[in-house]
This record gives structure tokens, C-alpha cells and sequence, in this order.
């Protein structure tokens, strides 16, 4: 009997030795892709489990990006966030001042060659008290879709671009408007940043109110008034296909959606932003967050996953197979990246390097959700038909209020 | 007599034309009522059956140019619908029969019992129903998480097997069905319990119809609830399979329409399944004696 | 007749109470664990300062109260939500009831109506809603194109009744629907009607089976019109299928939501001209991790439900009738 009792210990050490030895490291994605997008995420992250035995990820489907935050701020309650997530910037700055997320970067193990390998301006987007906190993944640039058949060569510079506007609309008469206008933050921020302003300057000081701000308002009304724009509500590719508009400013991740919209009956393309005062792309999408509560282990093992995604070959294949963008300049030189850019010529204004040089993005603060929201009205209320030095003042006093409120929260 | 007869015979004619017209504008308002409420429903098929560059919003078409039945093959498969379709089934037909049961008995008692804090309980339950339910998911969400129910069917059907919507449904019916009844059978020595199931039940079938139908319905497209409860696909519903097709920046029409479509078929098929018990005409000649 | 001792009548109360209990047992355990918990938990959270990203909360008692009531946006939120109950409630009411007495003769395709009216439930919300979004397009929705053509026809016939005098009586120019405020509680409570008829002429087609089909017939044989019918005989016998419905439309109109957050994409509608209370409840909850804030508001909305309901409740004593 006790020679069967010793067996038996010895067969149940070595099991758990071994498993000990097998056990690998589980951690979490959350991400809101679906579709096409979600089937590139699931074919890397299948990539990834199979060419390594250490580390098991497991990426899921969580919605929409609103469901994702409703997921991950109840998460933050019970104490199940994942290892990663998706995020946009305004959440990491609120998870970062709470102390919810640990810096990426510093368990990346990020050679300097590595580091400035990321695009700059993504760089930018993702630093906290100097460390990238998050790392891009997918991120998306501003363009400027337009109809071939009506416009030739796309317009370089705002003056040409309202001048683009006004001939199409008058060669079509009426009937393609030059420009479809979606009055929304993005379009505002667009016009802003082009006539040499932004939302805030480096001291989160209002700046939108200023002569800038009103000249972009003005300008977009201007369009409106000459019926050189449509107003349009909804996406607008799909106005775009129909012929009723010949421009529109839009995402490079729509890409797809405005092909299927055109559906072949015209020939379309993509250009930069035309500039201003000064040239702008503006830059959007997600980045990885890592969560503090997951262990040592976990967040290593997160962050050799990230590194692996965001490396050359992984970027570039997310980037061909979704219409974002690759996130290393590796992956923008990538030869076949650019093989698939000279397949797709329309989509080409989409990585055009000098973009990235004047690349701009949204406040990174945490009270960003709630002054999107603010200056959406305000511009809204300057489509109705509201005086725009009325409308700028009560925008700049409610956005000075919420922003005191935001630096007045008890930690 | 003639004249009498003559008499009669316009009457009758008159009676004949307003009982038609009656009968005229009783078809004109529910068939023009009708249409309006499926119109954006027709919409919604004829975009399924769609190319995507045919969902155009100016030039409305009605019909598509060759109906795309693929469309409905590829919906089908850009999510994994065959598993959401067997957890929406499971989840919702459990909760059905489940929560029907228990809103019975509670009902009876509030409809045919006196007992101490009858009022305060039914003005209670009454309170739930005003509370919005965003105030109490994360609440919810930690009790799951506390006991364990998370990625499972417990936390997705356990705390939908109360309904006071049915409750109070129910009780409205049991309490309009004579207690005089109630009261023969009592006397006759039929237990409460008995009573409940051979005569109160039988009697209320179209409420009882009613109550399982949309509970039915509510479990099939749950949303936030099932998306929170659940962390990982395996015990995901379709509401969340729909979610698939919509984006920040586009959505694929056709195939949402599409899978909108086979999303709602069992629902329907239910409804028509129960819908007898809607219109019975039960004559309550139960007090002949 | 029996005088029955105090005494007895007090023991038979009682166990009919532990009967009663009984039977409310599975109701209450669950109630309690799924509602009452997370409902106390909650009052106790709108008491506090309760960040959902935070560890520590900080109690400041009726704090949150105070600043909602002087609130600019929860006041624009009640404003809101009370000018959304007033329309929809009164409207999906008699269309629904018109709808099922309607649908409770004996007419060819009663299954196939029923169904016609009932589908408007059950589609799901984030489809349909891009279907609505279609409808009220100021360039090429239905309903602009429907009006403009309604505005022909009558215009048409106007100018042939005056000969041609008057022309363009009625000059309609394209409706911007979703960008202008004044419209958004109209349009939501259109999609609402839409939507929930179906709803209420089940329950109400439930409740006119109670009413037995001689009691018209005797009716018609004294000489009394349909009308008559309606509101001598039907009315008072579906009295508590409609105090029922009263109750929960008002209840649910008060927290309207959803349609909202899906018709205008995220966005409480131009102007927060859609900014309902659990559009704020929600927002301040999720989108500003301000749980203590957002808790209060709910509350708050409580309230006022209650003190409706309540209302409804004493109105209704007289004129709801059980029990035939």
C-alpha cells in the first residue's frame, strides 16, 4: 500500500512540475473591431499563439468603442480589466491621472533605434510625463476624398479648394454640390488648424475663440451660403457615391465603405488635406493601454505582444487589410507597403510622408468627451444661424468651466 | 303591406350601406395603418438584398437591380451568428418558461390574497420599474462578478426570471375574472394552489400568451446587459453579432439589414405561434350556477 | 350568518400572509438580490463623491442633489424628458387602443395585421435607426419627399377649387430634421409611437378578450351606435388593461434613452435639444466616471416617476373597474 501511495506522489509531482513548466502566461485584448477589421486582429493574434509557447492571447470583441468604455469603465469596479485594451487618448488621460494603467514603454524593452522608429507623431499622441504610456495601433489620417471625374488634379491649397468648390458646383449646375459639409468637431478642428490655431495652446488655454476660429466658422457658413457645399447629415460616402457632392473630407479607414458606396460608377482618389496658413493631416484612432491591476508576469508578456504587432511585417498587414495606418516608419517604408499603395493609387494620399510631418490630433485631456460635445454645439448653433461672436464667447465660457472643473478633481 | 315591406326593405338597405362603409374605413385605417408601420421594415429588406453601391439615398429603389441572397450568407457569416443563435434560444426560452411561473404565483397572491404588507410590496416592485437601469448595472455587474456567474448563462438568465411588468400584467387580469369564482371553488374545498392552475390560468391564457411573448422577446434582444455579463463570445446573444456591421467611421448597410432580418425570423414565428391565444373570446359563463 | 371571533379572523390573516409569502418567495429572493441590493447600493453611491476610476470615494451628502437641482443641462434634461412624456403617452395610448378595438372583429388578414403592427417592436434598434436616419434626410428623405408631395396635391386642389386664384397655398420647403432642435422630441416620439404601438395593442387585444362578445350584441339589440358601444361597454371593462398601460407608458416614456443615443449617433441631439435624464444619468455615469453625480440624477428622476405614478394611482381608484 505505501509503495502505491509513493507512486502515486511521484506521478502527481511530476504533473505539476511539468504543467508548471508548460504554464503559459494568459492575457487579454479588448478591442472593438468587427467584421473585416476584428478578422485581421484574430489572424494576428492566431499568428502570435502559434509561433511562441510562453505567452497565450486572447483577443476579443467587445463592440463598439462606447461599449468598449462601458465594459472597460465597469471593469475598473469589479477589478476584471483586461491586460490591453484599445483606447482613445482622452480615456487614457483620465485612466492616467487615475493611475489605472501601467507605462508601455516600460516593459517594451525599447532599443532607441526602436523607439524613434515610431511615427513621431503618434509618439506624440501617446506620451504621458514623458514615457509612452500607450503605443499606436490603429490609427487613421484625414483626407481629402475626391471625385476624378469632376476634379482632375485635387486642390493644394485652401484657395483652390473653395475655388474647386464653386466650378464644380457651377459645371454640374447644382446638381454636384463641390463640397459636403458634416457640421462636426473634426471638420471645425480642420479649418482651425488651418488657418493657424487650435483648440487650446500648451496651457490649455481656450485659443478657438480667437480671429482664427472665426474665419474657420466663417468659412465653412461661407461654402454653405454660395452653395458651393451640402449640408449633409450621416456618413458622407454615401452622398459621395450618388453624385451629390464631389469632395468630402473623411477618415483613411473609410476607405472601403466609400468603394462600396461609388461602387465602381466613378473614379475616385484620395489627396492630402489642402493647407492654409499652414498645411495640417489630422490624425485619429486608437492606441494599446496596459492595466495596472494585471501582474508582472501578465504585463511582460502584454508587451511582448505589442512590440510583436506593431513590428514592420504586422503593421503593414493590418494596415493593408483595414485602411489604417502602419505605425513605424519601417512599416511606411515597408516594400510591401508601398507595393500596395502603387496598386491602390487612390488610396496613396493616405501615406504621404510630408502628412505626417504636420500632423495634429485632439486634446489629449480627460475632459475632452465633455468639450467635444460643447464646441459640437457651439458650431452647430453657428449652422443654425447663430451670431459667431456670440457663439465662440459662450463656447469659450463653458469649455473655461468644465476645464477648471477637470483640474479641480479630488484624487 | 307593401308599403311596410317597402319600409323594411330600405332600412335594411340603408342598414347595408353604413354596415359596408363601416366595414370600408375599418379596412382603410388598419390596412393604412399597417403600411406605415412596415414601410421602414420594407425598406430594411430591400436594402438587405442590396449591393453596396445600390443603397443609395437619392434615387429610392424599391427594388434591387438582382436581388444579392448572398448578402444574407456572407451576414451570417462575418459574426459567429450559429452560436449566438443557440445561446439567444436557450437563454430566451429558459427565462420564458422560468419567469411566467414565478410571476404567476406572484401575482395570485397579490391579486387573491390579503396579507400584511400587500400595498408597500406591490408599491415596492412598482419602484424597480423606475429606476433606470443604468444606475444598477455596475452594481449587478459586481455581484457577478462576486459570485462567479461571469461568462456563464446563470448571470444572463437568473436575474430575468422576475418581471414585475409581468407581475402587475397578471395581477390586473387575475384581479378582473370574477371572485366569486374564487370563492365557489374555496368552499368547495379546492385548494388556492389548485384553483391557480385548473381554472385562474386556463382563463387568463391571452395575458399568460402575452407575458411569455415579450419576455421572450426582451431576452432575445437584450443588449448592454449581455454585453457586460459576458467577457468572452461563447455565451453571446445576437444583438451583439449586429454590433459587427457598425463602425465610427461607415456601416455596411446590407449585410445589418440582413442580419437584421434573420435576427428577428424566430420572434415572428413566435408571435404567430401565440397570437391565437390574443383574440379567444372566452365566454365567462362561469357563474351559471 | 356566522359571527366569526376576532381571533380567527386574525389567525386566518396571518397565514394567509405566510401563504401569500410563499408564493412570492422566488420573486422576492431575486428582487432583492438583482434590484433592492444594487438600488440601496446606489442611493448610498449618490451620497458620495464616487469616481469610477478611483479608489477612494468621499462622502458629501446631499452635495450632488444640491448641484443638480441648480444644474443648467439636468434642468434642460427635465424640460426634455417631461415634453417627450406629454407627447408620446396621450398618442400611443388612443392610437393603440383605437388600433385593437379595431383589430378585435372579424376581419379577413387579422393575423397578418397583427403581425404588421407588432413588427415595429422587435426590430432591432441600431438597423431601424438608420432606416430613420433615411426617412428624415432633409435632401432625399421619405418624409420631406411625402410632405412635399402632400403639399402638391393640396395645393393642386386648392387652386382648382378657386379656379386658380390661389396658387401655393402651401409653400414647403425641405425640413431639416435632425439638425434643428425644435424637431427632436417630435421625431423621437414618432419613432417611439412607431415603435411601441404594437406593444400596447397586444396587452389591449389581451384585455378586450374579457369583455364578452353578448354584451355588444345586447347592446346592438337596444339600439345603441358603436360609440355608444365603445364607451359604455368597453371602456370600463378594459379599465384595468388600460390603468395597467397608463402606468408602464408613463413609466417608460420617463425613461427614455436609447432612441435617442441611436437616432443622433451618440450625440444628445443638436443643442442637446435630446437630452433626456438617463441620457444624463448615462452620460455622467460612463462618460465622466461621475457615479455619485449620475446616481443623484437618477434618483431624482425616481422621484418624480413616483410621485406620477402615485397620482395615476388615486385618479384611477374611482373609474378602474375589476371584477365583473
Amino acid at each position: 500500500m505505501r509503495w502505491t501511495k509513493l507512486v502515486l506522489l511521484a506521478l502527481v509531482l511530476t504533473l505539476t512540475l511539468s504543467s508548471a513548466a508548460l504554464a503559459k502566461v494568459n492575457i487579454t485584448f479588448w478591442h472593438a473591431m468587427g467584421a473585416e477589421l476584428g478578422e485581421a486582429v484574430d489572424y494576428l493574434t492566431k499568428k502570435f499563439n502559434e509561433k511562441q509557447d510562453e505567452i497565450f492571447v486572447e483577443s476579443i470583441y467587445q463592440g463598439r468603442y462606447s461599449d468598449l468604455n462601458t465594459k472597460l469603465v465597469a471593469s475598473f469596479s469589479a477589478g476584471t480589466s483586461p491586460t490591453i485594451a484599445q483606447v482613445y487618448e482622452n480615456w487614457t488621460d483620465a485612466y492616467y491621472r487615475y493611475g489605472v494603467i501601467a507605462p508601455l514603454e516600460d516593459y517594451m524593452d525599447l532599443t532607441e533605434e526602436e523607439y524613434n522608429d515610431y511615427i513621431e507623431v503618434f509618439r506624440h499622441m501617446n506620451t504621458w510625463d514623458g514615457k509612452l504610456y500607450t503605443i499606436p495601433f490603429n490609427k487613421s489620417n484625414w483626407v481629402l476624398y475626391y471625385n476624378k471625374e469632376l476634379i482632375p488634379e485635387p486642390p493644394k491649397t485652401l484657395d483652390e479648394f473653395f475655388q474647386i468648390a464653386k466650378d464644380v458646383t457651377a459645371k454640374t449646375n447644382g446638381e454636384t454640390k463641390g463640397f459636403g459639409i458634416r457640421p462636426t468637431l473634426e471638420l471645425f478642428h480642420a479649418f482651425l488648424w488651418l488657418n493657424g490655431s487650435d483648440f487650446f495652446d500648451a496651457d490649455l488655454n481656450v485659443t478657438f475663440d480667437g480671429p482664427e476660429g472665426k474665419k474657420a466658422l466663417q468659412q465653412m457658413i461661407g461654402m454653405l451660403e454660395d452653395g458651393s457645399a451640402l449640408l449633409i447629415d450621416g456618413y458622407e460616402d454615401a452622398s459621395f457615391g450618388d453624385r451629390m457632392i464631389a469632395m468630402y473630407i473623411g477618415s483613411s479607414a473609410g476607405i472601403t465603405y466609400a468603394e462600396n458606396s461609388v461602387g465602381g460608377k466613378f473614379e475616385f482618389s484620395t489627396a492630402p488635406l489642402p493647407s492654409g496658413v499652414r498645411p495640417g493631416a489630422p490624425f485619429m484612432g486608437t492606441n494599446i493601454a496596459l492595466f495596472d491591476a494585471a501582474t508582472e508576469e501578465e504585463k511582460a508578456a502584454a508587451a511582448k505582444f505589442v512590440k510583436w504587432l506593431t513590428n514592420a511585417d504586422n503593421t503593414v498587414y493590418f494596415a493593408t487589410k483595414t485602411g489604417y495606418l502602419p505605425v513605424t516608419y519601417s512599416g511606411l517604408s515597408h516594400p510591401e507597403y508601398q507595393a500596395w499603395l502603387a496598386a491602390n493609387p487612390h488610396k496613396a494620399a493616405i501615406a504621404n510622408l510630408e502628412a505626417f510631418e504636420y500632423g495634429y490630433w485632439q486634446p489629449k485631456i480627460a475632459a475632452w468627451e465633455e468639450c467635444r460635445g460643447l464646441i459640437s454645439e457651439m458650431v452647430t448653433k453657428v449652422f443654425l444661424g447663430e451670431d459667431i461672436d456670440l457663439s465662440l464667447a459662450e463656447g469659450r465660457y463653458q469649455i473655461e468651466e468644465v476645464i477648471q472643473e477637470m483640474l479641480n478633481e479630488r484624487f | 303591406m307593401a308599403r311596410t315591406g317597402m319600409l323594411a326593405e330600405n332600412q335594411m338597405w340603408r342598414y347595408r350601406l353604413s354596415h359596408s362603409l363601416k366595414r370600408f374605413f375599418l379596412y382603410a385605417v388598419l390596412i393604412g395603418g399597417a403600411l406605415i408601420m412596415i414601410a421602414p421594415f420594407a425598406w430594411m429588406l430591400s436594402s438587405s438584398l442590396k449591393a453596396p453601391h445600390e443603397i443609395s439615398l437619392k434615387y429610392i429603389k424599391w427594388l434591387p437591380e438582382s436581388p444579392q441572397w448572398r448578402n444574407y450568407k456572407i451576414a451570417w457569416e462575418a459574426a459567429p451568428f450559429a452560436m449566438y443563435f443557440k445561446n439567444s434560444f436557450f437563454i430566451a426560452t429558459v427565462c420564458m418558461l422560468i419567469e411566467v411561473t414565478f410571476s404567476s404565483l406572484a401575482a395570485y397572491a397579490f391579486a387573491k390574497m390579503n396579507f400584511f404588507g400587500k400595498n408597500f410590496l406591490f408599491v415596492l416592485f412598482l419602484g424597480t420599474m423606475m429606476i433606470p437601469g443604468e444606475v444598477m448595472l455596475i452594481p449587478n455587474y459586481m455581484t457577478m462578478v462576486n459570485v462567479g456567474w461571469i461568462d456563464t448563462y446563470y448571470s444572463l438568465i437568473v436575474p430575468w426570471t422576475v418581471s414585475v411588468f409581468s407581475i402587475f400584467l397578471l395581477r390586473q387580469f387575475f384581479m378582473s375574472i370574477p371572485h366569486e369564482l374564487f370563492e365557489a371553488a374555496i368552499l368547495d374545498g379546492c385548494g388556492k394552489f389548485r384553483y391557480l392552475i385548473t381554472v385562474m390560468l386556463p382563463l387568463s391564457k391571452p395575458a399568460v400568451a402575452t407575458v411569455m411573448l415579450f419576455k421572450f422577446i426582451g431576452s432575445w434582444n437584450a443588449f448592454l446587459w449581455v454585453l457586460i455579463m459576458t467577457n468572452t463570445p461563447t455565451m453571446r446573444t445576437i444583438p451583439v453579432g449586429l454590433t459587427y456591421f457598425v463602425s465610427d467611421v461607415g456601416a455596411q448597410y446590407n449585410y445589418l439589414m440582413a442580419a437584421s432580418t434573420f435576427a428577428m425570423a424566430p420572434i415572428l414565428i413566435l408571435f404567430l405561434l401565440l397570437q391565437k391565444q390574443f383574440i379567444q373570446g372566452i365566454a365567462r359563463t362561469g357563474l351559471k350556477g | 350568518m356566522l359571527r366569526i371571533p376576532a381571533e380567527m379572523k386574525r389567525k386566518k390573516y396571518w397565514k394567509e400572509t405566510l401563504e401569500a409569502y410563499l408564493y412570492l418567495l422566488p420573486t422576492l429572493a431575486i428582487l432583492g438580490m438583482f434590484s433592492f441590493y444594487p438600488v440601496v447600493k446606489s442611493v448610498i453611491i449618490s451620497f458620495y463623491d464616487w469616481h469610477l476610476l478611483r479608489k477612494e470615494q468621499y462622502f458629501i451628502g446631499f452635495e450632488n442633489y444640491q448641484k443638480l437641482l441648480s444644474d443648467r443641462n439636468f434642468l434642460l434634461a427635465i424640460s426634455n424628458t417631461f415634453r417627450y412624456v406629454i407627447g408620446f403617452v396621450p398618442i400611443s395610448i388612443c392610437l393603440a387602443l383605437i388600433i385593437a378595438v379595431l383589430l378585435n372583429n372579424k376581419i379577413r388578414w387579422r393575423g397578418a395585421l397583427r403581425l404588421a403592427y407588432f413588427l415595429p417592436w422587435v426590430t432591432s434598434s441600431v438597423a431601424i435607426s438608420m432606416v430613420w436616419r433615411w426617412i428624415y434626410n432633409q435632401h432625399y428623405g421619405l418624409l420631406n419627399m411625402a410632405l412635399a408631395n402632400l403639399a402638391w396635391f393640396v395645393n393642386k386642389v386648392v387652386e382648382l377649387v378657386t379656379f386658380g386664384s390661389v396658387a401655393q397655398v402651401w409653400q414647403f420647403s425641405n425640413i431639416n430634421w435632425l439638425m434643428e432642435p425644435r424637431w427632436t422630441i417630435i421625431n423621437i416620439v414618432i419613432i417611439s409611437v412607431w415603435k411601441s404601438i404594437g406593444y400596447y395593442v397586444v396587452i389591449f387585444l389581451a384585455g378586450l378578450q374579457n369583455v364578452p362578445g353578448e354584451l355588444y350584441e345586447a347592446a346592438e339589440v337596444d339600439g345603441a351606435n358603436s360609440w355608444q358601444s365603445f364607451w359604455k361597454i368597453t371602456l370600463p371593462l378594459i379599465s384595468p388593461t388600460t390603468f395597467f398601460i397608463s402606468i408602464i407608458a408613463i413609466i417608460g416614456a420617463f425613461k427614455m434613452f436609447t432612441e435617442i443615443y441611436v437616432l443622433y449617433t451618440g450625440s444628445p441631439g443638436p443643442l442637446s435639444s435630446g437630452l433626456t435624464i438617463v441620457y444624463y444619468v448615462y452620460r455622467n455615469a460612463f462618460e465622466r466616471y461621475r457615479m455619485g453625480y449620475a446616481s443623484a440624477a437618477a434618483y431624482i428622476l425616481f422621484a418624480i416617476i413616483f410621485v406620477f405614478t402615485l397620482i395615476q394611482m388615486y385618479a384611477s381608484k374611482r373609474r378602474v373597474h375589476y371584477d365583473f
